[in-house]
């Protein structure tokens, strides 16, 4: 296989000091992007393969799986219906599976719609701000940042494998 | 298929920073440990997937080294040098282990890194510094989260190394 040019890199590094909320969201905007990076250059077919023998997860399935997570979290604090979009009780796996004919630039762009409106409406949060879910936990979005970056990276580090086996790219 | 049994600590949903930080790197420790539970030798040095040199094994090693220079090396300034691998001859030595190398040692290994940075934390300010070998002023704070995100990455590819090995998945 021969081994393609990894997509430029451009994503904003968190600063190497600085109060908790600023590392928080540094953190968690440097793994949006770097989801984003590791989709970057490739074709729909290729966003859309199960490259990994093993395994049932591709790149769009995890970009559909990041959309319901930013929103099952964030719009509970928000607080948003977060009505899922791209599973259903039924088809609970739905957001990382049904990812072959679903058109790759609508799920793209619903993501990077998603984390937008995000991004412009929790900084009034608080980080000790505490809500409860339907099933009677009850979080702080101190804890809900720190997951979503705990998340991302799992599932970046799951896209490191994807894209090499897609195309040799490498990089974190 | 069913893996490991699974009682990993669970991180608090509600506390102060230090308490949540400290929660989900222990999370995360205990993670990669559980994604290696139950196999032999050969399978925690055995490379499951055809596109990536990384093995479990590689991962334990690289991440008592990560351990080390962020807590140890970076933040006490501890003369403590690399394990596994050398900057200029073999720079990774670690993630890329001898076909020799004894999964017991590195367990072993691995296990006193995370004590040793544990203690090099212990009783200082997340706003404390220190200055890196290339300048950069970092707090205790950046070293959190980065170890929290560094290793939920490593247990990323161990999620997909280990089920490649046996079928065992898990969060």
């Amino acid at each position: 296989m021969t081994t393609s040019t990894a997509p430029p890199d451009t994503r904003p590094q968190p600063p190497f000091t600085g109060a908790e909320r600023v590392l928080l969201e540094g953190f968690l905007d440097l793994h949006r992007e770097t989801l984003l990076w590791k989709c970057a250059g490739l074709t729909d077919d290729q966003l859309r393969a199960r490259a990994v023998p093993t395994s049932t997860l591709s790149l769009l399935g995890l970009v559909r799986h990041l959309t319901e997570v930013e929103r099952g979290w964030f719009f509970d604090v928000l607080p948003y219906d977060a009505t899922p979009i791209y599973y259903t009780d039924d088809a609970p796996d739905d957001d990382f599976l049904a990812v072959d004919t679903v058109p790759v630039a609508d799920v793209l762009a619903r993501y990077r719609a998603e984390v937008d409106r995000i991004r412009a409406e929790i900084g009034a949060v608080p980080l000790d701000f505490e809500y409860s879910d339907p099933r009677g936990r009850t979080f702080s979005l101190r804890w809900v940042y720190l997951h979503m970056i705990e998340e991302y990276a799992r599932h970046n580090g799951h896209a490191d494998l994807i894209r090499e086996a897609i195309d040799g790219v490498t990089g974190e | 298929m069913s893996g490991p049994t699974d009682d990993r600590f669970e991180p608090p949903y509600l506390g102060d920073e230090r308490t949540i930080l400290a929660g989900f790197l222990r999370f995360h420790r205990e993670t990669l440990l559980w994604k290696c539970a139950g196999l032999s030798p050969e399978q925690l040095a055995a490379r499951p997937l055809p596109t990536t040199v990384l093995s479990l094994l590689g991962l334990v090693r690289h991440l008592a080294d990560v351990e080390r220079s962020w807590f140890r090396r970076g933040f006490a300034g501890e003369d403590a040098l690399p394990i596994y691998y050398d900057r200029e001859t073999d720079p990774d030595g670690d993630i890329e282990p001898p076909p020799d190398a004894d999964p017991a040692e590195a367990f072993a290994t691995y296990r006193r890194e995370v004590e040793a940075a544990d203690a090099a934390a212990r009783g200082h300010d997340l706003d404390e510094t220190f200055v890196s070998p290339r300048g950069q002023t970092i707090s205790l704070r950046w070293v959190y989260v980065h170890m929290i995100e560094e290793y939920a990455r490593h247990n990323g590819h161990a999620d997909l190394l280990r089920e490649a090995i046996d079928g065992a998945t898990g969060e």
